[in-house]
């Protein structure tokens, strides 16, 4: 079954990581799944709601919610949506995205950007 | 809230390389989890197949350019514009290049440098290269005949034969010889049991389950398919489909794909029929079957010369339902083929027919870690 850990969830009281609101968009996830599991059309649909309506923190959230519960599936969907957003994006924005900051050393970073500078070419704009 | 670095291996895997390489920028946890060998393995296990080509017919002409292009939306798409242009220059690796194989993203190129033979290892996507040990000056020449990835020994191994003057009887032995990457010598291992078929009916590479596998000529009038264990590196004869009449072949081709052997024969005697087999379980002779009948006047009437037939999506082709399509490669020309036989021809806007094309997964695959002792940038 699934969902052996969501009861553990619900009697962790210090749980943070996931807020109610969260849950109930994850746990109904898999009967949806099981409905449109051989429609890749439909999932895409999902996929493109899903992106419009959660914001990147959301999404970030409802990862962390999918792994915390242990569920494969959910963690897979997010994380092949997230990769999808982010696949023609900025550095800059991948930054925004997951709150991350850059750690390099100044000179560190343009050395680094201009390696690859060939495949800086064609990104979207932010 | 900081992600849970597998969630972000997870992630990071399903994006292509080109992506990949500008993440590096992103922070130092992103550079170090991208550089990391084992995630080029993870990643190179999730890519799907693209397409490698360049702008020109061959590789040995100046001012080459690599286009990688990423084969998605298939169903949708009637046409691709190219979608990341490589830098990579590969001309000073020496003159006369000529492409022999591909394994997990790295290419295996023979090139002459200096008026010496050389063969180079190279991946063009993290512009690394590696030339091979020269063979032994015995005045015999050589044919770059694989290049393969042994799983025991996490190691890279080109294959070669020896081979005679020009006008050598068909039937004489030949000698193969080995070169594991990254160690000095080539390592004879003996004779070739078998002869290989014309140059025209090679395959690019043939690496399954452990094995190479060849197409050779009739040997007791069954056996046309040989198999070389990558790992214990012994040839046997390995079954193959029930073809009609092997003595009269007009083309062959042997090659894989989504997991699964396939073999595309035309005879003299079917006038305007390919037909394609596919191994549906590996090593069953009974497994082989005709999935598909290629009913095209251009194509059996093509220059088979210029490259085998490749077939790029078996493995997803066979998951999907109706309406789904098979996309083939030939003569540098992309075609999908519905399961009336029925063609629809996909246009790559910067490809011309006969500008070199190789299907391709590119990768991170690092040569420093592939190879143990020299390597050169």
């Amino acid at each position: 079954m699934k969902f052996c850990t969501v009861k553990q969830y619900f009697d962790d009281e210090n749980n943070n990581n996931v807020t109610n609101g969260i849950a109930t968009t994850v746990i109904p996830l898999p009967n949806k799944h099981l409905k449109i599991k051989a429609n890749n059309k439909e999932m895409e649909q999902y996929e493109q709601e899903l992106l419009r309506n959660v914001m990147p923190q959301e999404l970030t959230k409802l990862i962390l919610a999918a792994n915390y519960l242990n569920f494969k599936e959910a963690l897979d969907f997010f994380c092949r949506t997230v990769a999808n957003a982010i696949q023609n994006k900025s550095v800059d924005y991948v930054r925004k995205f997951f709150g991350l900051e850059s750690d390099f050393e100044p000179g560190e970073e343009e050395k680094l950007c201009k390696e690859f500078a060939w495949s800086f070419e064609g990104v979207d704009e932010d | 809230m900081p992600m849970p670095e597998l969630v972000l291996i997870n992630i990071l895997s399903r994006l292509p390389t080109t992506t990949l390489l500008q993440f590096k920028c992103v922070c130092k946890t992103w550079f170090n989890i991208i550089s990391d060998p084992y995630f080029a393995k993870l990643h190179l296990a999730r890519s799907p197949v693209s397409l490698l080509f360049s702008n020109k017919t061959n590789l040995s002409v100046l001012d080459q350019r690599f286009y990688v292009l990423a084969l998605d939306g298939w169903q949708t798409h009637d046409s691709f514009a190219p979608l990341k242009q490589l830098p990579r220059e590969i001309n000073h690796l020496g003159e006369v290049l000529q492409f022999e194989s591909s394994c997990n993203g790295l290419l295996c190129i023979s090139a002459v440098c200096r008026r010496k033979p050389v063969t180079y290892v190279c991946n063009v996507i993290t512009g690394e290269y590696i030339a091979l040990p020269e063979p032994e000056n015995d005045g015999f020449k050589r044919r770059i005949k694989g290049f393969c990835f042994s799983q025991t020994t996490e190691r890279y191994k080109v294959i070669q034969e020896v081979v005679g003057d020009v006008d050598t009887q068909e039937h004489e032995i030949h000698q193969m010889e080995v070169c594991t990457l990254g160690s000095k010598r080539w390592r004879n291992i003996g004779d070739f049991p078998y002869s290989f078929s014309k140059v025209e009916f090679d395959g690019f590479n043939c690496s399954l389950n452990g094995a190479l596998h060849w197409l050779v000529q009739p040997h007791n009038k069954t056996t046309f398919i040989c198999q070389f264990d990558i790992e214990n590196e012994q040839f046997k004869s390995f079954p193959g489909p029930p073809v009609k009449n092997l003595l009269k072949v007009n083309h062959m081709h042997l090659g894989f794909s989504g997991g699964f052997l396939y073999l595309c024969e035309k005879l003299f005697t079917s006038y305007y029929y390919v037909d394609i087999w596919v191994m549906k379980d590996y090593g069953v002779e009974q497994s082989w079957t005709k999935e598909f009948v290629i009913i095209d006047v251009e194509w059996t009437n093509s220059m088979w010369h210029r490259g085998p037939v490749q077939i790029l999506n078996l493995g997803l082709y066979k998951k999907m339902e109706a309406n789904a399509e098979l996309y083939i490669l030939h003569n540098s020309e992309l075609s999908a083929y519905n399961a009336e036989g029925q063609e629809r021809k996909i246009l790559v806007r910067g490809i011309d027919p006969f500008h070199f094309v190789i299907p391709y997964v590119p990768s991170l695959v690092s040569l420093k870690e592939a190879v143990v002792g020299e390597s050169s940038q």
